[in-house]
């Protein structure tokens, strides 16, 4: 049986996350360093009915690595060696020290085999000698490539990399069945509404949830990704630990890109921004390629100034990355190209343009960071901060901005920046008080809404946790209702319990536990 | 036209070192895994370059030499607003030493600006990679320019309507032509020196604490700047010949680099109690502290030998250790002369110290002699004096006649190790330019073997300045020497040089040690030269020093080269441009009676961005040295990394590091200094390193003794308790 501990100090580092808005306890912390413990640990919590909360990095701002309902917490810590596979044909894998532990890469397939417990960091420090990337590479470096996968995480880049979704190829999973499966993308998918996830055990039902097709047209990381046909992959990528615990993946990796040229256009007005943002989508900059588009209203930009002086008075600014082609040439190397970027800029008749060369990406990096810095601060001294994560199809971004607007004329202040790129902004409300606070979580619930209504998701990026949403006269409901209503909750519950009916795996993380009387 | 010259280098970014540039087994570095980025103290010269241009007007030209990738970096500088960009890249040029590389720069300079009247070079005042701080100063000796070294800050003045001068608010426009003020590091914390355009042909070199670049710039400068482009340039388009660059140009030849393992100590890593513990934890580090004072004193004669030589035998092989050597050239019992010497002897051994030394900076001397005891000649400590009107044509030699130097000192001088003491007189001598001329005479008359200069700021002008004019090789920041037989082949003839130094010294921020020897200055007569870290003194048994006194023919003080007129008294405190703070500048150097001298403290308590600012030095590390001081009975003092004194809680002569002050105390406490490269350098060998570090990957670690991970403000009020127990 694997070791645990009950010291109150190993617990402690895993009683809360980067929110600080949940608090946990626990009566042990595991440390399992093989798949094979993962699968002991899940027996021993089953037979004793306890809840296993599941941690990584503890990045995360929802609450769902916090054990809110006591148990046990297993940490991914020590998962960081990974098994030799059985040589397939056509793989060269090499074994390269990471971190504690070490990964198997093939580097000319650039693919890797990771360990739950590696830390971003960890993996790109191994793989930036060999000149490769993980492309789903998130800020928060010290998140574990367990979480990231549980949580479905997007990079800062992910308008042109997608979530991790699109990178992971192949998984390790223990279910709270004990099963230990290896799962590979294309060789199991859901006919039927149904999908089975390895021969001899019985095929999952899935649930039938009316929104889940247009859900893929959306960036979106609420929730089970259940569709007629998916990948059986997919069922545990952004499932948030609650099916099963990945202690091992198989991931793609792309050749490493330093050379991006980032622009910011100060507009002079935010429709004139936002025009400018769908004529990069459609390809304003070819032949080189956008690998993000951010936003900053206004407001966001009077907060940057308070740092840089220079920041001119704009009703918005769009921040544009731009990357030559693979095999292209350097900026100075691109006259032509630039010259052709300069006059298509003029045309959205811009305050001014910043050009930021990629020697400069510190520089850049810190520039951005200070807006949260200032916000921040500013929310140190009074109530507090609540943060959207809408985002919705293209098509209606421009209606969810006009609710946004209409927010604006409550008196509270806000910020409004985020991934335009991928419709996707955060709309942050500074309360003074705890009336503006209460008015707030009032607006926020009604925009929920509005996004669900638009075919948006209430959760792009950060994801579901233990989340809840304020509703009339005080009272919550879990985050995911907002979207599936008690309906669709129900369906979703059922599918939980298909994987683990003890309930053992992250109780109350996206559907509320309901233990049986 | 003023032509504003910016030198410009690509360099490895050396903070960000992969685990796996290392060849462990081979001790090398793999450069290729490095990536090269644009040196951040040249971005500060192009930023003043362009405000000079605002005020002077003129052309500005950016100028590398380097691979063909440095073109993106010469780019970079046209997208920055430089007018022109000049690359130098010749595969001819590869392997080029400092001197080498200041002979292709200067003598571009001169192709590219034939009136050299009209130009002023700036460049950063070193790369991370070599941190020599050579080549401006060696392109400024070529150019027979003037040269402002380490700037750390710049105003222009201009005449206002009443004509009394004014100060310009930062970023106004002042009058064409107004005269530039700049401050600039110097041992005495700041140096100011005034430059016009009358003053040109001159080379300013800029520290970090000068205002950089912004970091954007607009699509129409990008547009420009990619359709210009550099132009390419090759040695042979200047006029060089290939036997002037490149290796086979070099002074200076590197035998072997090997990764600096001894820079990393094994540390003992406590972690701070959150609660409860404190007091037992603190009285367990005051122990540890009181350890290290007396581990420290008794060790005493070992660690200069240790010092002297970290690589393995000191000197040669068959040399017995210093303390015990016999002094095979001591001097007469009476300290004069003895009976057939009548003046200088030739061939030795030479160190410079300053004109007023205090035994806190003879630890060069220990050095000279080792080296000099290895090649049987004699140690001749050298100062030079400030000195107008030497009677003697040929300058005049002869045992001194006793009134001065005082017997105080000379004894000071033999107990370091010297056997001689030459004191040489030149007009403008406390300058480092004018310094550097009076040697360059005194050098060819004595003809030294080896000739040391301090690591100091001024040593770091002097030394570069006048081994370009001897054309000699010099290895900077040496911190330890072996004399042995070096032979290398040379046009398919093998080549012999018996008693050539091998100079060893840190490179890449300290993360490597070079072994570097000057052939071509054994083959032409010249003295091997180095400059050398401040490191452990020697104590050696004398007998007396002979003392001479040399006096520079006249002319010296009057070459252009001797420095630039200080502001006069009328200037006013200088403010700064570009809105960063420098309170600790303004008060350095003003306070001369009561100077902190943290270099000569047992103890010192030093401070960076973990401290909490002002009220965290007042409530904690004053009574923190205060308390260490009562309990101990020995010199401490509060010092600071260089963020401290940039936000002026501190003053500018408490600084410690590559542009502050070199310390070696007994016991160097770190609290809250993550320890960039560049402090490092300026503490990493402190007898007992103590780091108190709320973050566990702080760069500190690494080199610490001990490594307490806690917050300084939970460290430091139980440790202050302990220590009044």
């Amino acid at each position: 049986m694997p070791s645990y501990s009950t010291d109150s100090n190993a617990i402690l580092p895993y009683l809360d996350d980067e929110s600080s808005a949940f608090s946990g306890h626990a009566d042990r912390v595991y440390f399992p360093t093989s798949a094979e413990e993962v699968a002991a640990i899940l027996a021993e919590a089953a037979s004793e009915g306890v809840g296993v909360t599941v941690s990584g990095g503890g990045t995360s701002i929802t609450g769902a690595r916090v054990p809110t309902g006591g148990g046990w917490v297993l940490a991914t810590d020590r998962l960081c060696a990974i098994a030799e596979p059985a040589a397939a044909a056509g793989e060269q894998w090499e074994r390269v020290a990471a971190g504690d532990g070490s990964l198997l890469l093939d580097a000319e397939r650039m693919r890797a085999r990771l360990p739950a417990g590696l830390r971003l960091s960890d993996l790109d420090a191994a793989l930036a000698p060999r000149g490769l990337f993980y492309p789903p590479t998130l800020t928060e470096t010290s998140a574990m490539i367990g979480g990231t996968i549980a949580t479905n995480a997007s990079g800062a880049r992910s308008y042109h990399y997608g979530p991790t979704r699109c990178w992971v190829d192949g998984i390790r999973v223990v279910t709270p069945r004990g099963d230990d499966l290896q799962l590979r993308r294309g060789e199991r998918r859901a006919m039927n509404g149904e999908l089975t996830l390895s021969r001899g055990l019985p095929p999952v039902t899935l649930p039938d949830l009316p929104d889940a097709g247009r859900l893929q047209q959306v960036k979106n990381a609420a929730g089970y990704c259940v569709d007629p046909s998916m990948d059986a992959v997919d069922l545990f990528v952004g499932g948030e630990g609650t099916l099963g615990i990945v202690t091992e993946a198989e991931v793609r990796l792309a050749p490493r890109q330093g050379e991006a040229v980032t622009l910011l256009l100060f507009a002079r007005e935010r429709d004139r921004a936002l025009d400018f943002a769908d004529s990069v989508r459609d390809g304003l900059f070819a032949p080189w390629t956008a690998l993000a588009i951010e936003y900053f209203d206004a407001h966001s930009l009077r907060f940057m100034a308070e740092s840089y002086a220079e920041v001119p008075a704009a009703e918005a600014a769009v921040l544009v990355e731009v990357s030559p082609a693979e095999g292209g040439g350097e900026w100075y190397d691109s006259a032509t190209t630039v010259d052709a970027w300069r006059s298509s800029v003029e045309a959205f008749e811009p305050l001014d343009v910043w050009a930021v060369l990629p020697t400069e990406r510190e520089q850049i990096r810190l520039f951005r960071h200070s807006l949260p810095d200032h916000v921040n601060d500013y929310v140190r001294t009074r109530r507090g901060k609540l943060g959207t994560d809408f985002a919705v199809p293209g098509p209606a971004f421009r209606t969810l901005m006009k609710a946004y607007d209409d927010v604006s004329a409550s008196g509270i202040r806000t910020v409004l920046f985020g991934h335009l790129g991928e419709y996707h902004l955060h709309l942050n409300f500074l309360a003074e008080d705890a009336a503006q606070m209460e008015r707030a979580r009032e607006l926020y619930t009604s925009l929920a809404r509005t996004a669900v209504a638009l075919g948006g998701t209430v959760s792009a990026e950060h994801g579901v946790g233990k989340k809840r949403v304020w509703l009339d006269g005080g009272r919550t409901a879990p985050y995911l209702e907002l979207m599936h209503g008690a309906h669709g909750m129900q369906a979703l519950s059922e599918l939980k319990s298909q994987l683990d009916p003890a309930w053992i795996l992250n109780r109350d993380t996206l559907i509320p536990w309901k233990p049986a009387s | 036209m003023i032509e504003l010259v910016v030198l410009l280098k690509l360099v490895p970014d050396i903070r960000h070192i992969p685990e796996d540039a290392w060849d462990l087994e081979r001790g090398t570095l793999r450069r290729n895994r490095l990536t090269l980025i644009p040196n951040v103290m040249d971005d500060r010269a192009l930023a003043l370059a362009l405000r000079i241009r605002d005020v002077w007007g003129g052309r500005i030209t950016a100028l590398s030499m380097g691979p063909p990738a440095a073109k993106g970096l010469c780019s970079r500088a046209l997208a920055f607003g430089a007018d022109r960009a000049v690359l130098i890249t010749d595969p001819a040029c590869a392997g080029s030493d400092t001197l080498a590389t200041a002979t292709v720069l200067s003598r571009t300079v001169t192709h590219l600006c034939p009136d050299t009247t009209q130009v002023l070079v700036l460049a950063g005042m070193q790369s991370p990679d070599g941190d020599t701080a050579q080549v401006p100063v060696q392109v400024a000796a070529m150019l027979g320019a003037s040269v402002v070294p380490y700037v750390t800050s710049s105003w222009f003045y201009g005449a206002s309507a009443e004509g009394t001068a004014a100060r310009n608010p930062a970023g106004a426009a002042a009058p064409p032509g107004a005269a530039l003020d700049l401050t600039s590091i110097s041992s005495s914390g700041a140096a100011r020196a005034r430059l016009t355009p009358a003053d040109l042909p001159a080379v300013v070199t800029c520290t970090d604490q000068l205002p950089s670049i912004p970091f954007h710039t607009s699509l129409a400068q990008l547009k420009r700047a990619s359709s210009s482009g550099p132009e390419i340039v090759t040695a042979a388009d200047v006029g060089l010949p290939e036997d002037q660059v490149g290796l086979a140009g070099s002074a200076t030849r590197v035998v072997s680099i090997s990764v600096a393992e001894s820079v990393r100590r094994k540390v003992e890593v406590v972690d701070w109690p959150d609660h409860g513990d404190h007091i037992r934890a603190a009285a367990a580090l005051v122990a540890r502290l009181e350890a290290a004072l007396s581990g420290a004193s008794e060790n005493v004669s070992t660690a200069a030998g240790e010092g002297a030589s970290p690589g393995g035998g000191p000197y040669k092989r068959d040399e017995p250790s210093m303390q015990d050597a016999p002094a095979r050239h001591r001097s007469g019992d009476d300290g004069r002369a003895p009976a057939g010497d009548t003046g200088m002897p030739p061939a030795a051994v030479w160190a410079v110290v300053d004109a007023d030394p205090d035994i806190h900076q003879l630890a060069i001397l220990a050095h000279a002699r080792g080296i000099a005891d290895a090649m049987g000649c004699p140690t001749v400590a050298c100062r030079v004096m400030d000195g107008r009107g030497a009677a003697e044509t040929d300058g005049g030699v002869g045992a001194d006649a006793g009134a001065n130097p005082d017997p105080l000192l000379r004894a000071a001088l033999g107990t370091a190790g010297a056997t001689d003491l030459l004191t040489i007189t030149g007009e403008g001598a406390a300058e480092p330019v004018a310094l550097a001329r009076a040697l360059e005479q005194a050098v060819e008359r004595f003809a030294p073997r080896v000739l040391l200069l301090p690591a100091s700021p001024e040593g770091r002008v002097s030394a570069p300045y006048l081994a370009a004019r001897l054309g000699a090789g010099l290895t900077a920041d040496c911190t330890s020497f072996a004399v042995k037989e070096y032979s290398r082949r040379q046009a398919g003839e093998r080549r012999t040089y018996p008693d050539a130094l091998y100079q060893r010294r840190p490179a890449l921020g300290g993360n490597i040690a070079a072994t570097i020897v000057s052939p071509r200055n054994i083959e032409r007569g010249l003295p091997q030269m180095a400059t050398v870290r401040p490191g452990p003194t020697g104590e050696h048994r004398s007998g007396g020093v002979r003392a001479h006194r040399w006096a520079a023919p006249v002319g010296v003080g009057s070459t252009r080269a001797a420095g630039l007129q200080a502001p006069g008294p009328g200037a006013g405190v200088p403010g700064t441009e570009g809105g960063s703070e420098r309170r600790g500048g303004e008060t350095a150097g003003a306070t001369e009676a009561g100077r902190v001298r943290i270099e000569r403290c047992k103890v010192l308590v030093s401070v960076g961005r973990g401290m909490g600012g002002q009220a965290g030095i007042d409530e904690l590390a004053r009574p923190l040295a205060e308390a260490l001081r009562e309990r101990f009975g020995v010199d401490v003092e509060v010092s600071a990394s260089r963020v401290v004194v940039d936000a002026g809680d501190l003053e500018r002569e408490r600084q410690v590091g590559q542009t502050g002050k070199t310390v070696r105390p007994d016991i160097y406490l770190a609290l809250g200094i993550s320890g960039s490269v560049q402090h490092r350098a300026g503490m990493d060998s402190s007898a007992t390193i103590v780091s108190v570090n709320a973050d566990a990957e702080a760069p500190m670690r690494m080199i610490s003794d001990v490594f307490v991970h806690g917050r300084v403000q939970d460290v430091v009020p139980p440790l202050i308790r302990a220590l009044r127990e």
